[in-house]
């Protein structure tokens, strides 16, 4: 591929296409229906028409409680792309103000911003990139399509600004930034506060920063799932409003604030309507935007962010670009092409050029070694993620040899969602004094098995690690350990007390169809939608009962979104107030 | 970015098996902290002597491969629980050139000399805080923690070398205040205009009420998260209702130090002060003072600091209860002994006193404290874009001998404990580092240092820490 059609290509996936933008704002009925709060026990259960999962069919019974909707923090991709939106440019607010970066969250998602705190010194941070965004409106406010005409479009050559263009301003730009409309009732309502701060400076210019700098410092643009109405008690739950709902939906899929006819549905209440939120997931799925998931499952669940400093001997740069390349057309494909989430275990198919296929000792017959095409891996051993080579480098724990229990770990939180808890502290070192020089990493962890007060983690961590071990930490294909003397590898195991496997590939043929797997698929998504690690009982019952009764390996990627928007997790919040 | 745009299933159904793909620098883009590029970046390297508790097979030293916490630092890096996020300890790291130089298989000369030069002989290289001075344009600065005893049975006991010279550096702190006060100005920061300031206070007086507006629609969790950013603004509030409240002197261990004129203690001011063991940390804390001054002024990028020279017979102050593991107190012991584990008989190193170990441990503490008070330090000082410095600075503190016992069987060097650098590192984790050398490490730190070198005295491996 040429430099050229690459960057055309990259544009495609990042481009910031902003529907809507430049059009006239449509007046915004604000038509918001009153928050609906009840008893999680007596929450509709599924034969009611009003329950939320009557169309999904679920078993999980009347009552559940949809979990909390934590106030949380954008993460910086999502900060990045909400100013880009809002601001109409492009420049890297994060990188402005030089945040610090977000971890990922318990759920191993970047968007999981619950647990990171908040320093005086962010606070600073986010007030730099609010004055430096501001300022930057304002400068280029004569380009041609300049964000100042998007944003003020009663004021553009105009040598004084009426109160009523002001307030035109504060409220289309205001519900924009905050994601819903601003309180106007009362002399300190949002709307007036804005409004005084805007006729306190001495010019237009002035006030419109002084608004755009109060709005991005605001905790209403900061934040996300930021209520408005009174708190929910413990022991209720309340459903989000169609803003809410709106900006949950964006942030899902887009990583970013909501467009224009998401506000639009929201006004109007359409979006507690469930054929009509199905239609958006259809529509924002279409969508460039829609990149966002494809970099979200990309870096933080297959987890190849990691790879970026990586080097490997063995692994030239030539060869690890392939590697990544791999994944990102393997994901992206499975997202346009709306195909089944269980492709991301199961896939007999993959895409690689020469130089990876050569890697895979997999014959290629293309002249082109740098052309990437569609492989079909039927009579090999690999299988859709888990056979990436990047995947196996990102795991490998070494960049020389394997280190199976960090492979096992990872597979078990990320592909099985099994919570694997830290070692205790003040482990004495294992007794291997009885093993041969040149032991196998069998032979090795075998001593944590023999051991009481290992066994209960490492029995779950060592067969998938294990399993894995015919994989070198590049991701090659071996059948003996050439630094062990040649010892054959055995890749044997048990997933559980039922299901046994003799390889590599029969572990990868089996794990699609574990319950435990199809329930973490479904999991993890449900994880991105709603920003946090589903862990209750009843996030527990809702994905299994959507990863396995109803899309197993048949399933579309969108219904899985479209079911998910539909849950109640999604749609409501349980309280947490005393 | 291209304003490139095409229908996306156009695209597809017209191209067959040709995809679509983000481009590569933009995955990482998404992740990456950038540092302005007007912050400079900072090193530090300190130096600790005679080794360390470093058996391979009973590592109690260390902490378990993964993210650190408080909760799983080893006794000997308590000086750095309230900073766990703040550094990395790079485990089992290789110590080539120090193995190969003569005599110093896992001895003590060598160890020195090879510290920062990974050099392969006892004719020394520039050391690494010296070629990074070079590249920056300003010198670096060398201290010296220990003046009562050199040690100087061997001629090349120092870590700093220039220009095929050790070194020696300066251990008297008024020494380094007296250099400073000439080149600090007080800073004259522009007032913001009368009202630019009263809009910035109205501004902010807007968002808090927005926030305790907000507070009251909240559950409790929600509450704590929102008083964080209430304090956050508390402080922008401050600012511009009184611009010269912000900041703080350098001195001052809650604020953040800008570039401001240092200042004296003169009970630290002399050779006999220098030669005190008893005043060692306390003289080791203003050094962290003025170096942080130094770094905010950006009159220096570069410093090693020697915490103690190898070998002697000089005996060890009284650690700071707060520092002294299983009461093995260090006062009054032989700062070689110390490292031997207690015992030191006719060159037999292979039997330590009981609460050897112990005492080895406090020893470590002792000086890691004065390491975790300039991360604190720098933690909380600031560069006039607001950047951290610390965030954009990288304090190497690391041992020369491999184990105080001399274990020749050792495979790894002692650890290397790297702190700061979130702008352009993780810090926080502990590294399983078995298949690279220090000398990779260093080219490593070139990479980040923006120093151009295409490798580190022929390592080229770059570490991801």
């Amino acid at each position: 591929m040429d430099h050229k059609t690459a960057v055309a290509i990259g544009c495609l996936l990042l481009s910031m296409e902003v529907s809507g933008c430049g059009a006239k704002s449509a007046k915004v009925k604000d038509v918001r229906s009153a928050k609906v709060v009840k008893p999680i026990g007596s929450l509709p259960g599924e034969s009611d028409a009003q329950s939320g999962t009557r169309s999904l069919g679920l078993s999980c019974g009347a009552g559940y409680a949809p979990g909390r909707a934590a106030l949380r923090l954008m993460s910086h991709e999502e900060y990045d792309q909400t100013v880009s939106d809002l601001l109409f440019i492009t420049d890297k607010a994060s990188k402005l103000a030089v945040f610090e970066a977000t971890p990922k969250g318990p759920s191993g998602f970047a968007s999981d911003t619950a647990h990171v705190s908040l320093s005086p010194l962010t606070v600073t941070k986010y007030w730099t990139a609010a004055t430096t965004l501001a300022d930057a409106v304002i400068a280029r406010k004569n380009d041609q399509d300049a964000a100042f005409r998007k944003i003020a479009p009663c004021a553009v050559g105009k040598s004084e600004v009426e109160v009523s263009c002001l307030e035109s301003i504060i409220s289309d730009f205001g519900l924009r930034a905050w994601r819903r409309p601003l309180t106007s009732v009362g002399a300190d309502s949002e709307k007036a506060r804005l409004l005084r701060i805007m006729q306190q400076a001495p010019s237009f210019d002035q006030g419109l920063r002084s608004l755009l700098v109060a709005l991005l410092i605001s905790p209403h643009f900061i934040f996300v799932s930021v209520p408005t109405e009174a708190p929910t008690p413990v022991g209720e739950a309340a459903e989000l409003d169609n803003y809410q709902i709106a900006s949950r939906l964006s942030y899902f899929l887009w990583g970013t604030m909501p467009d224009q006819e998401l506000f639009d549905l929201a006004a109007q209440d359409q979006l507690s309507d469930e054929v009509k939120l199905n239609n958006q997931v259809d529509r924002m799925l279409k969508n460039d935007r829609a990149s966002y998931l494809v970099r979200t499952i990309v870096n933080d669940w297959i987890g190849l962010d990691v790879l970026e400093n990586l080097v490997t001997p063995g692994v030239n740069d030539a060869l690890k670009r392939a590697m990544l390349e791999e994944s990102w057309r393997f994901v992206a494909d499975l997202v346009i092409q709306d195909k089944s989430i269980t492709d991301l275990v199961a896939a007999k198919y993959t895409y690689a050029n020469g130089i990876l296929a050569e890697h895979y000792g997999i014959p290629w017959s293309e002249s082109d070694r740098a052309k990437f095409q569609l492989l079909d891996l039927t009579n090999h051993s690999r299988r859709g993620v888990l056979g990436h080579a990047s995947f196996l480098l990102a795991t490998a724990g070494s960049t020389t040899e394997t280190r199976p229990v960090k492979r096992g770990k990872d597979l078990a939180l990320k592909w099985l969602c099994q919570d694997i808890p830290p070692p205790p502290p003040g482990i004495p070192p294992l007794d291997t004094s009885k093993l041969p020089p040149n032991a196998t990493p069998r032979e090795l962890l075998a001593v944590h098995t023999n051991s009481p007060s290992c066994a209960s983690c490492h029995e779950r961590l060592d067969p998938l690690g294990l399993g894995f071990e015919s994989f070198d930490a590049t991701g090659k294909w071996r059948s003996t350990y050439t630094h062990l003397g040649g010892a054959v590898i055995d890749s044997s195991g048990k997933l559980d007390a039922s299901t046994e496997f003799k390889d590599t590939r029969e572990l990868l043929d089996r794990l699609s169809g574990q319950q435990i797997v199809q329930s973490c698929l479904a999991k993890k998504v449900m994880a991105l939608a709603v920003k946090r690690l589903p862990v209750s009982k009843d996030d527990e019952c809702v994905a299994t009962e959507m990863g396995v009764r109803k899309w197993g390996v048949q399933g579309k990627f969108s219904d899985l979104l479209k079911a998910t928007v539909l849950t109640r997790q999604f749609r409501w919040q349980s309280g947490d107030a005393p | 970015m291209s304003n490139f745009k095409l229908s996306r299933r156009t695209f597809i159904s017209s191209s067959g098996t040709t995809f679509l793909l983000p481009l590569f620098p933009s995955w990482v883009a998404n992740r990456a902290t950038a540092q302005t590029a007007r912050d400079p970046r900072r090193f530090v390297a300190f130096y600790i002597p005679n080794g360390t508790y470093n058996r391979g097979d009973t590592p109690t030293w260390y902490p378990a491969t993964g993210v650190m916490n408080r909760n799983n630092l080893p006794p000997a890096l308590a000086p750095f629980d309230a900073i766990v996020g703040d550094f990395s300890v790079l485990k089992h790291i290789k110590t080539t050139a120090a193995d190969n130089l003569a005599n110093a298989n896992g001895q003590h000369v060598g160890e020195a000399v090879a510290f920062l030069t990974c050099g392969q002989n006892l004719g020394p290289q520039n050391s690494f805080e010296h070629q990074y001075a070079g590249k920056s344009g300003k010198a670096a600065l060398v201290i010296q923690g220990n003046t009562a005893d050199q040690g100087d049975r061997y001629q090349n006991n120092g870590i700093s070398y220039l220009n095929g010279r050790m070194v020696r550096g300066i251990s008297n702190p008024g020494d380094l205040y007296r250099q400073l006060v000439g080149q600090v100005a007080v800073p004259v920061a522009p007032s913001p205009q009368p009202v630019t300031q009263n809009l910035e206070a109205s501004i902010i007086d807007s968002s808090l009420t927005d926030l305790s507006q907000l507070r009251a629609k909240l559950g409790r969790s929600d509450q704590q998260r929102l008083d964080d950013f209430l304090a956050g603004l508390r402080e922008l509030e401050l600012k511009y209702r009184d611009p010269g409240s912000s900041g703080g002197g350098a001195s001052s261990g809650n604020s953040s130090a800008t570039c401001r004129p240092p200042t004296n203690q003169a009970n630290l001011d002399s050779g006999a002060a220098a030669g005190d063991g008893s005043l060692y940390l306390a003289r080791m804390r203003m050094f962290n003072d003025l170096i942080t001054i130094a770094f905010a002024c950006d009159l220096v990028r570069s410093v090693s600091v020697m915490l103690d020279v190898e070998t002697g017979s000089r005996s060890l102050p009284a650690a700071p209860r707060e520092l002294v593991y299983q009461g093995a107190d260090i006062a009054g012991w032989n700062n070689h002994l110390v490292s031997h584990f207690g015992h030191f008989s006719g060159g037999d190193f292979s039997h330590a006193t009981p609460d050897g170990i112990p005492r080895c441990i406090t020893r470590d503490r002792f000086y890691f404290s004065v390491v975790a008070d300039l991360i604190q330090k720098l933690k909380a000082a600031k560069d006039s874009s607001g950047s951290v410095i610390l965030d954009n600075s990288i304090v190497l503190a690391g041992f020369g001998v491999r184990d105080g016992m001399h274990y020749m069987h050792l495979s790894q060097g002692a650890p290397m404990i790297v702190g700061g650098g979130r702008n352009f590192m993780t810090p926080g984790q502990s590294l399983d580092m078995s298949q690279f050398d220090v000398a990779d490490m260093f080219f490593t730190f070139n990479k980040h240092l923006d120093m151009g070198l295409s490798d580190f005295q022929g390592a080229s491996r770059f570490l991801s820490l």
